[in-house]
């Protein structure tokens, strides 16, 4: 009966979410399989679509970098940034290099950019939407395999950083997602209950 | 048939509920799986407000309804309110993180939600000088509203959201 199986199905999906949602992890590891740029994007967009759902306006942008090329450059960028703010104290050139193949290494980065407005309530709530956004992305990319990690070291939001970027006026990095396939999955911290943190009106 | 990426494509705000009671178990086991949500070094920086039946009449009370109707409507329809607060911080960097941790943890909610055949409407503002409403829902110092959500069954399910188109916004390196 067509009704009986709705109710099936809708339990099956509200355990499957459930799973999903206390399954992810971030992922700092990866496997150097290259990623689907189809599939990627694929899910970036059901990930808006799921938040941004009233006006259609997106207040964001994405640079995706998978290429050799891309990437070498990306990394140059942060290296060097790196090196003029001195965020780190001193790196001699082999352990900077050392770090440098590393992150080439990565399959994927996404860079997220938010597209500012004037009033800083509407940025405010552009953000979080934005943040919202990317969690229902990485739940997606999880579901097929990839794991990511946020980036948010204060480097993107330094101005030669983003320039070279091709960042516009009016525009700031919200993070840089780094990506790939998983392989070791780490077994997650137990969170607190929620009755202990929560209060009835 | 229906699959993971559709049922994320489907969730939407939904601003008009039924009368009918949300079980407080179900929001009890949405919010134990959403707090599943990335948080840096474990901060676990949220914290939530229940409020329904008389408790949801005074928070809606306490708010000016000519400046917000919207949002009054919503908290009288809805037959859950939900405040869920985040951590401040004098590190602007670390509050933004916390801030950020606790979007996802309401997205997480809204996905939750929706699989529950729940709706939800995350509503959020500049709430500074909202004294009284802090004081009903007993706001800490050291706490922002990260979102007042409006949760309730839905019927008739809502409009169809509009397709947005991404790939334009994606540059390629």
């Amino acid at each position: 009966m067509a009704g009986q199986r709705d109710v099936g199905e809708k339990e099956n999906w509200s355990t499957h979410m459930s799973q999903l949602v206390r399954e992810r992890r971030t992922i700092r590891s990866f496997s150097e399989h290259p990623l689907s740029q189809e599939i990627v994007i694929d899910r970036l967009q059901a990930a808006a679509q799921s938040v941004f759902n009233e006006k259609g306006k997106l207040p964001c942008r994405f640079v995706y970098i998978a290429s050799r090329e891309g990437k070498e450059k990306a990394v140059s960028l942060i290296m060097s940034v790196y090196a003029e703010h001195k965020l780190y104290k001193w790196l001699p050139s082999k352990v900077g290099q050392m770090m440098a193949e590393r992150i080439i290494s990565i399959p994927a980065f996404l860079v997220v950019v938010q597209e500012m407005e004037e009033s800083k309530e509407m940025c405010e709530r552009d953000y979080a939407s934005i943040c919202a956004m990317l969690q229902s992305f990485s739940l997606l990319a999880w579901d097929c395999g990839i794991g990511l990690v946020w980036n948010t070291e204060p480097y993107m939001r330094k101005q030669s950083f983003a320039t070279d970027m091709g960042l516009k006026r009016g525009e700031r990095i919200v993070t840089i997602l780094f990506m790939g396939n998983y392989e070791r999955i780490s077994k997650g911290k137990q969170r607190t209950p929620v009755m202990k943190k929560i209060s009835f009106l | 048939m229906m699959n993971m990426i559709s049922l994320f494509r489907e969730t939407r705000a939904v601003r008009d509920f039924t009368d009918e009671p949300v079980p407080r178990h179900i929001i009890m086991n949405i919010l134990d799986d959403a707090v599943w949500a990335p948080n840096h070094r474990f901060r676990e920086p949220w914290r939530f407000i229940y409020a329904e039946g008389d408790g949801k009449q005074k928070l809606a009370a306490s708010i000016d309804w000519k400046q917000h109707p919207r949002l009054v409507n919503t908290i009288i329809q809805a037959p859950l309110c939900l405040i869920v607060t985040a951590k401040m911080n004098n590190d602007e960097h670390i509050a933004s993180e916390d801030f950020a941790a606790v979007c996802c943890l309401i997205q997480n909610i809204q996905l939750l939600s929706w699989v529950h055949g729940l709706g939800m409407t995350w509503n959020l503002g500049d709430y500074r000088g909202w004294t009284e409403f802090m004081k009903l829902a007993g706001i800490q110092e050291n706490e922002r509203i990260a979102g007042i959500l409006s949760i309730g069954f839905f019927a008739p399910v809502p409009e169809k959201a509009a397709l947005i188109e991404l790939y334009e916004k994606v540059e390629v390196w």
